[in-house]
């Protein structure tokens, strides 16, 4: 049975891998860029709540109710048909498609055959995390102490190429001159803001350094004089996109709050046999030393589903349950991604309406989630919950693979 | 950053800044298909003595209006815009240099209509900047 499983387990896991692939290789390299940024900041859990393009999931493979749910965002699916949504006016106009994830799901039973289905939506009521939209991370970034000296400095560089390098009313040997030094300064500050490849400071010409560094000193440009001495060897470029990721790193402990309603239907019952209306918030709460940090999550929903004992169609069964829990995300040091994630948590539920036999009105379990980054952008979710009641522990193991993640990986191989 | 180089033809055509226009009203992309980045330059007006009228576009994407900035600088002159669209100078001559300044969320294309050296630059999320330099 043990081999079974694991037969099985890898013919879904290499099913993923091929989708993925595919998908990655017809995507080839569209427009997508910060939702890929966004998204490799993001925690497994944030992208359980909300995905930015394809999520494919495969939930409780090991229990009797597997299913096979597959998450999108409209937005990018869109993008991939016109990258004129992209533009800054269009991205603002779509935002509604932006923060809206739809999905479908496959129930199956033990033996793999259909047994139902399952179609839902999730709209993300407030998004602080959104890297590509934020305006406290654009404020940030305009008032970065090492970009507004920089900033400062090409202007001062200009109006010294201007006041001090003319070009017209001087003698021709001059103005041969001045353009030779105005096109040696144009070439270093070039240089200085490259990102492809980096440059040092230390290599540029020294004329342009020793230009700017009185340029800095005499406006009193204190950072970037203070930078450039303690980072000689260090790129200008390269210190200004490492502070704007800090900066984009900062806001991913910001609040995500999303609410979602989901129909599930076995094969034998009616569309809306039962309703789920669920809301869930993640807020990052501590960070811990080393990138760590800690998520926390609270889940809500009521669902409402068929009472078996009225003989006609209802939705007369409402169950409520809260479910509150930490997440702690240990990410890697030299990429800040996710690596590894465990989640502690209760989950509190209360039937509202008639309880059938050996029932409970209210029920408490303790529950867990640990989440192992796999590769790129999959995920192996093991979940358990433990009922103090009857001493029960129950565990479900998943896959999930995050497509544009996969996309990035791909990308980066070739 | 990336920077193209282009050499460009210079008639005697007024600029018009209406590919911008039409650029933001179809989210960038114009009849045919063509990006209007793609546009050819229509080129220079005016005597050399007085200049021509240069006109700046940017182009920001996967990013809201409001969170990028487009700075540019000709002869102590800065003009500047938050979403995409476009920046006029005029009396701009041979030699001159503008300098472009970008902070963005998105990422930024940017072009100028009249002969320069780069003719545009591609910038990544975050912030950079460039001169162009007219022929």
């Amino acid at each position: 049975m043990n081999n079974g499983w694991t037969r099985r387990t890898h013919v879904i896991f290499f099913f993923v891998v091929f989708s993925v692939t595919a998908e990655a290789q017809k995507t080839g390299n569209n427009t997508l860029g910060p939702i890929l940024d966004a998204n490799s900041l993001a925690s497994g859990n944030r992208k359980d709540i909300l995905t930015s393009f394809f999520q494919l999931a495969f939930d409780n493979l090991t229990g009797p109710k597997k299913s096979i749910s597959f998450n999108s965002n409209p937005f990018a699916i869109m993008l991939k048909e016109n990258p004129g949504l992209a533009v800054d006016s269009n991205y603002y106009r779509y935002r509604a498609y932006r923060k809206l994830n739809f999905n479908f799901g496959l129930s199956l039973d033990t033996s793999y055959k259909l047994n139902g289905f399952t179609i839902g939506f999730k709209y993300a009521l407030i998004n602080k995390r959104d890297t590509t939209t934020s305006t406290v991370l654009f404020d940030r970034l305009e008032k970065d102490s090492l970009n507004q000296d920089v900033q400062a400095l090409e202007l001062k560089l200009l109006n010294f190429q201007n006041d001090s390098l003319p070009v017209s009313g001087v003698d021709p040997a001059r103005k041969d001159s001045n353009i030779m030094h105005q096109q040696l300064l144009k070439k270093n500050l070039h240089s200085m803001r490259s990102d492809s490849p980096y440059v040092a400071f230390s290599s540029l010409d020294p004329y342009f350094r020793k230009t700017v560094a009185e340029l800095a000193r005499v406006h009193g440009l204190q950072f970037f004089l203070r930078y450039i001495q303690s980072h000689p060897g260090a790129s200008i470029q390269q210190a200004l996109n490492e502070d704007f990721t800090e900066l984009k790193k900062a806001i991913k402990y910001a609040p995500l709050w999303t609410i979602a309603l989901t129909d599930t239907a076995a094969k034998d019952q009616l569309l809306f046999a039962n309703l789920n209306l669920a809301t869930q918030y993640s807020k990052g709460v501590y960070k811990l030393r080393g990138g760590s940090n800690l998520e926390l999550d609270i889940r809500a929903s009521v669902k409402f589903t068929e009472d078996s004992l009225q003989h006609k169609r209802n939705l007369q069964r409402q169950i409520f349950s809260l479910e509150p829990g930490i997440n702690w995300v240990i990410r890697n040091k030299s990429n800040d991604h996710s690596q590894l994630e465990f989640k502690l948590g209760g989950t509190y539920i209360h039937n509202f309406n008639r309880l059938y036999t050996d029932e409970k009105r209210d029920q408490l379990m303790f529950s867990g989630l640990f989440r192992v980054r796999l590769i790129g952008d999959i995920w192996i979710p093991l979940e358990f919950k433990y009922d103090p009641a009857n001493g029960k522990v129950f565990g479900f193991l998943s896959v999930k693979a995050n497509f544009t993640g996969l996309g990035k990986l791909l990308a980066n191989t070739h | 950053m990336t920077a193209k180089k282009k050499s460009l033809p210079v008639n005697k055509k007024k600029v018009n800044a209406s590919g911008v226009k039409k650029a933001k009203e179809t989210g960038g992309r114009i009849s045919g298909n063509k990006s209007f980045l793609q546009q050819p330059v229509i080129g220079l007006t005016g005597d050399p003595d007085i200049g021509v009228t240069a006109t700046i576009s940017a182009v920001f994407t996967n990013t809201n209006p409001g969170t990028s900035k487009l700075t540019a600088t000709l002869n102590n002159q800065s003009k500047s815009i938050s979403s995409s669209g476009g920046i006029n100078f005029s009396g701009v001559k041979s030699l001159d240099i503008i300098l472009v300044q970008v902070n963005s969320l998105g990422t930024s294309d940017i072009t100028i209509d009249i002969p320069a050296d780069p003719a545009s630059f591609h910038f990544s999320p975050g912030s950079h900047s460039g001169e162009f330099e007219i022929k």
